[in-house]
């Protein structure tokens, strides 16, 4: 181009300024969120059995096993408490898990002011699944099955 | 009638809601040639943001560092938000609306421009920090280096109207505009106006990347909104004294004069905007060789090519 150089960036950016921004409002408008993001994790509760498969496969130790009692069968059982703070989504659970009841979802903005809020217990990982797929997944929801 | 021009238009209300409005403008169109939003929250689509901006100026606090002459620090941004109003004073907006006018306009306008290197020079020194004192030293041989450029060529439409009366110089391109007569000279004009309003693509002065603002870096509060708003109230001012000298001023068909004139000048504007936008930044050595290896000489020349063009081609179109 040479010294006539400057013409193109100046045809460029009149160009841009009759098309439409591509800048998204963000906190109002979003980007819809694509089918394999990997954000915070949703838990089925009611297929879950406690394997702590998802939990040896973590690298960075997020996930601790907590007790429940599953009004099922009565008794105690296991189920996965993801610390979000140490959570880096690799999604290595999501693959560990047997019965596919741990998925990893869209969702993304999870930013708290507190330490604590970032530890997620199983019942809010499961009310998120509700959310997300409309199928019960709390250990009170009525089951389908 | 002299108070209320004084108290609205050209004067003090005017000179505000256009500072504001060409800042939203400026912030909206180059945000939209970058493919961006710009200002968006404060008011409908953001046109109130440049008030909230100058509203936080006014809140925050006067900071004099303790190596800065406070008089100078705050005595050169205050003295350059007054001198940049000069010019609109001399500038007719329409044939019957200007607030003052006399002989030697044209020149009243170069003198309160030329003041403005040597204020930056001294902003630069007494602010005390060596960004300033570079920023004000960059910012003086800039504009001392495009101030001949800017003159020569602002001499011919005088020389092509036989008067130095802003006045007459747009009265006498009633026929055909003197920047179609002799488009080297606009062109030339256009170019050195960019260089002494320091904007980008020579912005010299306050490169951010290497000074911090230039010689504004030390300012705060509202002495920095002082400093910024005699820049754009210079923008306007400059813009409209373009359009008076090359792009026949309140001349033209069907809509009324003083329309016209902000018509051109906001086109002018638009242009500035929109090279701001697309171009990078020069470096000092070859912005100074622009000027005097190139400028200057091509101006000199432009004023022979003027005589030429008064003596075989005004006679063609049957005179001015």
């Amino acid at each position: 181009m040479g010294r006539l150089g400057f013409l193109k960036s100046m045809y460029l950016t009149f160009k841009q300024f009759f098309r439409k921004p591509v800048t998204v409002l963000y906190p109002e408008e979003r980007i819809p969120d694509f089918s394999r993001y990997r954000g915070i994790h949703l838990l089925n509760m009611q297929k879950c059995k406690g394997c702590n498969l998802c939990g040896m496969a973590c690298p960075n130790f997020a996930i601790k096993m907590v007790e429940r009692l599953n009004p099922k069968t009565g008794k105690m059982s296991k189920y996965p408490e993801i610390n979000m703070a140490r959570c880096m989504f690799c999604g290595l659970c999501e693959d560990a898990c047997p019965l596919d009841c741990l998925k990893l979802g869209g969702i993304y903005d999870f930013a708290t002011d507190s330490f604590e809020e970032l530890i997620f217990p199983p019942e809010k990982l499961a009310e998120l699944w509700e959310q997300r797929f409309g199928t019960p997944a709390l250990l009170e929801s009525k089951s389908n099955e | 009638m002299t108070f209320i021009q004084l108290f609205l238009f050209p004067g003090f209300t005017f000179v505000l809601i256009s500072a504001l409005m060409l800042m939203y403008l400026e912030r909206k169109i180059i945000a939209r040639m970058h493919m961006r939003r710009g200002p968006y929250y404060v008011g409908k689509a953001g046109i109130l943001q440049t008030l909230a901006d100058l509203l936080k100026l006014l809140y925050k606090e006067v900071i004099v560092p303790k190596t800065a002459s406070k008089w100078v620090l705050l005595g050169v941004p205050t003295l350059m938000l007054i001198l940049s109003w000069a010019p609109l004073a001399v500038i007719p907006y329409d044939s019957w609306y200007y607030l003052s006018r006399f002989n030697v306009s044209l020149l009243f306008v170069f003198a309160a421009l030329s003041v403005f290197p040597f204020l930056g020079m001294l902003l630069g020194w007494g602010s005390g920090s060596k960004y300033s004192l570079i920023g004000g030293y960059r910012g003086a041989s800039q504009q001392i280096a495009y101030e001949l450029p800017l003159f020569l060529s602002a001499l011919i439409p005088a020389f092509f109207a036989g008067s130095l009366d802003l006045w007459e110089i747009a009265a006498a391109q009633s026929k055909i505009w003197f920047g179609f007569l002799h488009p080297i000279a606009m062109i030339l004009f256009f170019i050195s106006m960019l260089a002494e309003l320091e904007r980008i693509p020579f912005d010299i002065p306050e490169a951010e990347s290497e000074l911090v603002f230039g010689w504004k870096t030390d300012l705060s509060g509202i002495y920095f909104g002082f400093s910024i708003f005699a820049g754009y109230t210079l923008l306007f001012a400059e813009s409209a004294f373009f359009v008076t000298l090359f792009l026949g001023g309140w001349n033209g068909p069907f809509l009324p004069g003083w329309l016209w004139f902000f018509i051109k000048t906001f086109i002018v504007l638009y242009i500035m905007f929109w090279i701001r936008a697309a171009q990078p930044r020069y470096r000092m050595d070859q912005l100074l060789s622009i000027s005097w290896k190139k400028f200057v000489p091509i101006a000199i020349f432009n004023i022979i090519l003027g005589v030429f063009i008064m003596l075989y081609i005004v006679p063609i179109i049957g005179g001015i």
